[in-house]
Parts: C-alpha cells; structure tokens; sequence
C-alpha cells in the first residue's frame, strides 16, 4: 500500500492546522547547504522515500553545519530502504523534544470503522509492545473529545498533554475523511520545550479507489520518484503484483486463490516467485505483462497458470494465453489449469494447441514442479 | 429457506444493460433466479428480454414488488446504487463492485444499518441458494453455478475465487450448501462475517457452518466469538496466506497496524482453541467438513 513522502503528507496536516517544523525539499548536496544556512543547524536530513522506519535504514541524518547537511544529503540518498533510493531528502530545522507521543486515524479491524489510535511511546519501534489504545470515531467522523481524553490519559499519555492532543486528533480525523485516507498517522507527534505539540514525522497512505477524485494526491503518487516498481505496474496493467523472490512462476486470479497457489507450492517445497493476480486485467495487455514479468526475471525457471473464473470466462483466458505465449516464444515450461465458466471451452483451446488443461489444482501444482530443473542448478542466465 | 435469499425473492438488477449487468441477469435468470426488473437512469421503459427496465428503484418497486437488488455498478458509483435501493426500502441489496472507495463502503455501511437492511460485499461474487430440480434456487452475482449443490453446510468466504474451489470440491463428494455468502475481501464490508453466521444460526436447513478465511483483517475472530455460544452449530474453517511472508501484506488489504493477529498462526489458533475444526490445507477440507457434519444430530 502507497503513501505520500512525509514532504506532502506534512504540507496536507498543516492545511489542517497540524503544527508541523518548517521543512524544505532539496534535490542535491548544494541545496541541502543551502537549506542548512538558511535554516540553522543542527538540521534533519531525511529521505524522501515512499517506506516507513527511514532512519532504521540510515535514511535520517542529523547535521550540525552546513557541510554536514551536504554530506547527509549524499548519505540518505545512498542507502536502499525497502528497495528504494531517495532522489532528494527532507529538510527541517532539528526538533529538541521532551516527549514522543503516538496518534493516528485509521481502519479498526476489529469493528470495521474509523478509530482514533494513541500511545504514549512514538518513534521508530512504537510496534514493540507499547500500549496504543483505540478510539472509535462517530457515524458523522467527529471525535468523542472526552474520550479520547480518558482514553489518552489511560494509556500513559500525561495529563499536561491532553489538551494540545485533542486539536491534532480532531484535525487527522477531518483530514482522514476528505483526503479519502486509509492511514492518517504522525508518529512521532512530539512535546517541544514549550509544551506543543509538533507532527516530527507524517504519513498518509491514500485510498487507492478513491484516487479520480482527489487529483492533487492522485497526481503526487504518479509522479512520485522513486516510485515503487509494483505501483507503476499495477497503474499500467492492473496487476497485482508483490515479489518474493523463488523460482517458480506463478499467474493467478483473485487473491484468495492466488494465496491458496503460493500455500500449495510451499507445500510442495518450492518458492514462488511472487504473488500476481492478473483477476483485475483478465486480457491479452494483462496476461501479456504478467508473462513479461515474469520471462524478465532470470530466477523463474517454470511457469505455472491457474485460474478459477466465475466472472472470468476461462475459454477467452485459454485464447488469450495461447496467443500470448505464442507471440512471446516462452522457453520456460508453462503449465496450466483452468477451470470454472467454460471450462470446456478452455479444454479445447488448450488441447489445440498441444497444451494439457489440469482440471485439479492439486495436479496442476505437482506438474509444475516436475517441471522445473532439479533444486541448485543454476539460475538461467537472460 | 436458508439465508437472504431463495428461489421466491424477486431481484432487481441496477445496471441490467451493462456489459456485466446483462451477462450476469442472463446467468442468473438461467439459474432460476426471479428476476423481475431493471434499474437504468434514462433507460426506462424499455426492456431487457422479459424484463422491465425502469428509471428508479423506487419506480421500479412500486411497479413489481421487488424485494432485493443486485447492483451491477462499477466502483465509483456503486455506493450511490446501493444508497437509492436502500432508500427505496430493499432489505437485501448485493454490491458486487470492486474499486468501492473505503469511504463510501463505510457511508453504505451506516446507511444499511440504519435501514434494518443488508447489504452484502463489496468486492464479492454475491451470495447463492443452490437449486435442484425439486426446489428451486437463486444466485444473486456471478459465480458460477456448477460449484453447487443444495445441502446444509452455511458457507460464508472472504475470497470469491476461493469460494468457488471449496464449493467444487464439497459439491463434487456430495456435500451441499444451504446458502453461499460472499461477504467480500474489502476492509469495510457490509454484512459482516459474525452477522452471516447468526443468520445461519437460525436458519433450521443449516445444520453446520464453513468460514472461508485469510491473513489480513480480523474477520475471523467474528467466528470464534460465534462459537463461543452454548448452542452453536458445528464449525469448520480453511484459511489460506500460510505461506505468506511476514510483514507483506498481499491482494485484499491486510491490516495497516502491524502486529501479528491478522496473520495466519495466530488466527489458526484462536479458531482451533474455540472448538473450532480448521483445515490445514486445501486436500484436508473434506475430511475436515464431513467430520463437522457427521457431529451434527
């Protein structure tokens, strides 16, 4: 799931009224001095990347002069973090606080509605095992102030801070509902000397359905740089598509199915080389590109189709993979099992072209790792 | 009876002249689904085969006496469809679309509820009350009707495609459903999975339950709640994302507040420790399911 870097999602809160430190975006080491100078050292360097626990990764530098803001610049930009590298960093003056508090507005699993999280412990590890306590917002996405205070204080956070607590969660709920958010979240959201409240970090993830009608982040995300490969692919094909690094390919349809697959290969002692549902783009551009992905990894020995269409007539997926196959010349061993609306029609296409349809999924999995080369050979060089 | 819906209900479909809209009214009324109306703003007064197109909901139920909708209406404007059956005094409306922004899903939500209604999905197949030739049935969606049969497992799944595997395969051994609910894989949903599970609950041609699950979200635990009650009927469970990495979240939202509950050890668990029979994988469904059935009396 995207988010916004923490430039934009910080310049959004403070349409929303939440204190945020000054910051500026630089693109190189000499406007990461400049900045420094202007700003007033020491100064945060942070890279601006899509990902989260930045400085886990060395993507948060602290600077003490301006030759040492050019040189983090160098520094936040050079490190991987999620499998991506920073273009241009962050900025801020450094933030002296007493005390890091946790707030965000997010999904509550457990009632399938909006809630208020909390906690007194932010930072970079708030996932172990602070107590961070739970909220639910109104029908109408207001905030119950005086629980949020109970509540609050409950979970550790002092009483001196609760009044400057309610106004940042009040504004994260309204931001959460016209911004269309899934996760509205600063962490950490910071006590300074003065006993403000200030959002040291942001992060929105948007709601990716909602995207035609919120153009400022739709177009943000689209011209995100970096930007994660998935996301430019899945806006491009409509693939679903998360890495995992194993040998055989897989190409799927609808996710319960295509996590049923990957437990049926693991059971099977291989390793996927993904999850990809194609169930989005069941055509000849989508399982063209899925075939594409995955002939371009040089680690994907063997191919293996299975898709259960109710919605998705399988005889047009049989058409539409044979032409496919056959317009790419795959060298890799393709084995198919399709089955559901049509399922005759699919036997045909398939037999048609020299090509065996496994009505079992179990048969299908087993065949495909029959397929592939003994474990330890060599990944096939492209 | 089984649950929501049967052969005597009288569906609506918004969006009937809809590429999916009318593919999908075909495959329903094949099925034996009653299909008496269509919804189309600015197509009314037209027809669709047999069926009456008309403007509104509203119009459209004053003219036939229909009780239940299927919105065949992409995303973006499928809560607004929804709405307007609601409005118009349905009390079952399934909304297969997928794309449904979170927030509307929630808005949708709080509409039903306040109507006393149901709205089943997002982003499902539908829910079916399998047919034979003595007593009729109907699907509401898409799936495809050779997976069923009528029987008396209750059957309510997350995933549509992995839906349509287990019903295969218990249909294929001559285990038959009562009603297959697709309650959707979208965080937001309308009917939730405890609510599906106490309509099962009293519906006398259920006798044993099946929950469909995955990693992500906290549906499940809906489950365990149910089977904490002194009267509740035999469960099984298959749950697939066993192989899923750690921290990744993949295809239906998974949960944005990390933690390891909406993973599948922990979920496997809770489930088991609630008496609760869970398959491991895929080839131990059913056995898992005939042993669930062979306790009910």
């Amino acid at each position: 799931m995207t988010q916004l870097t923490e430039d934009h999602a910080k310049r959004l809160l403070r349409r929303y009224g939440v204190s945020t430190p000054d910051g500026r975006r630089v693109g190189s080491a000499g406007e990461a001095r400049q900045a420094a100078a202007e700003f007033g050292v020491p100064v945060a360097v942070k890279a601006l990347v899509p990902a989260g626990r930045r400085g886990l990764a060395g993507g948060v530098v602290r600077a003490g002069d301006p030759g040492a803001a050019a040189d983090a610049f160098a520094t936040v930009t050079g490190v991987e973090i999620d499998g991506l590298r920073a273009r241009s960093a962050y900025l801020e003056p450094w933030t002296a606080v007493a005390a890091e508090l946790y707030l965000a507005v997010t999904l509550d699993p457990d009632t399938q509605r909006p809630a208020v999280l909390v906690g007194a412990a932010g930072g970079v590890d708030v996932e172990a095992g602070q107590r961070i306590a739970r909220v639910g917002l109104r029908d109408d996405g207001s905030v119950p102030v005086a629980r949020l205070r109970h509540t609050a204080a409950g979970a550790g956070v002092p009483a001196g801070d609760l009044g400057a607590l309610v106004p940042v969660a009040v504004a994260l709920a309204r931001a959460y509902h016209a911004l269309d958010c899934r996760l509205v979240e600063v962490n950490p959201l910071g006590r300074t000397d003065d006993g403000r409240l200030v959002a040291l970090d942001a992060r929105i993830v948007p709601d990716e359905h909602a995207l035609y009608r919120q153009p400022e982040i739709r177009n943000w995300l689209h011209t995100a740089d970096p930007r994660p490969a998935e996301d430019r692919l899945g806006e491009a094909t409509g693939l679903d598509y998360v890495p995992l690094a194993g040998r055989l390919g897989l190409i799927s349809g609808g996710a319960g199915m295509t996590m049923a697959l990957m437990d049926l290969v693991a059971a099977a002692g291989e390793t996927p080389s993904g999850f990809l549902d194609c169930s989005a783009n069941p055509t000849r551009a989508g399982y063209g590109a899925a075939v594409d992905l995955l002939t371009a990894d040089p680690r994907v020995a063997a191919i293996l189709v299975s898709i259960f269409g109710g919605g998705t007539q399988v005889d047009r997926v049989a058409r539409t993979l044979v032409a496919v196959l056959a317009e790419r010349q795959v060298d890799r061993p393709v084995t198919v099992r399709l089955m559901g609306t049509n399922v005759d029609g699919a036997d045909a296409v398939l037999a048609e072209a020299g090509m065996v349809n496994h009505r079992s999924i179990d048969a299908a999995v087993e065949a495909a790792v029959a397929s592939l080369p003994p474990a330890g050979t060599e990944e096939v060089a492209r | 009876m089984s649950i929501l819906a049967d052969a005597k209900t009288r569906v609506l479909v918004q969006g009937i002249t809809g590429r999916q809209g009318s593919r999908w009214t075909d495959g329903m009324t094949g099925y034996g689904t009653q299909v008496v109306a269509g919804v189309v703003p600015g197509k009314g007064g037209t027809t669709h085969g047999e069926v009456p197109v008309f403007d509104t909901v509203a119009e459209a139920v004053d003219a036939t006496g229909a009780d239940a909708a299927v919105a065949f209406v992409p995303g973006a404007g499928a809560a607004e469809a929804v709405t307007e059956a609601v409005e118009a005094g349905l009390r079952l409306v399934v909304c297969p679309a997928d794309g449904v922004p979170l927030h509307d899903a929630l808005r949708m939500r709080r509409t039903a509820v306040a109507a006393g209604a149901v709205v089943v999905g997002p982003n499902t197949p539908g829910l079916i009350t399998p047919g034979s030739n003595t007593a009729g049935g109907a699907k509401l969606g898409f799936m495809p009707g050779l997976c069923y049969r009528p029987g008396n497992l209750g059957v309510v799944a997350k995933s549509g495609s992995l839906s349509y595997e287990v019903c295969w395969r218990l249909t294929a051994v001559g285990i038959g459903q009562s009603t297959v609910v697709g309650i959707g894989g979208d965080p937001a949903k309308g009917l939730r999975l405890g609510e599906t599970l106490a309509l099962f609950h009293d519906d006398p041609e259920t006798a044993a339950l099946l929950v469909v699950g995955e990693i992500g979200g906290a549906d499940e635990y809906e489950a365990v709640e149910y089977a904490r009650r002194p009267d509740a009927k035999p469960m099984a469970a298959f749950l697939v994302g066993r192989a899923a990495p750690a921290g990744r979240r993949l295809g239906h939202a998974g949960a944005l507040v990390t933690g390891t509950r909406d993973g599948w050890p922990a979920k496997v668990a809770a489930l088991r420790e609630a008496g609760i029979q869970v398959a491991d994988g895929l080839s131990e469904l059913i056995e898992v399911v005939g042993g669930v059935l062979a306790a009910t009396s």
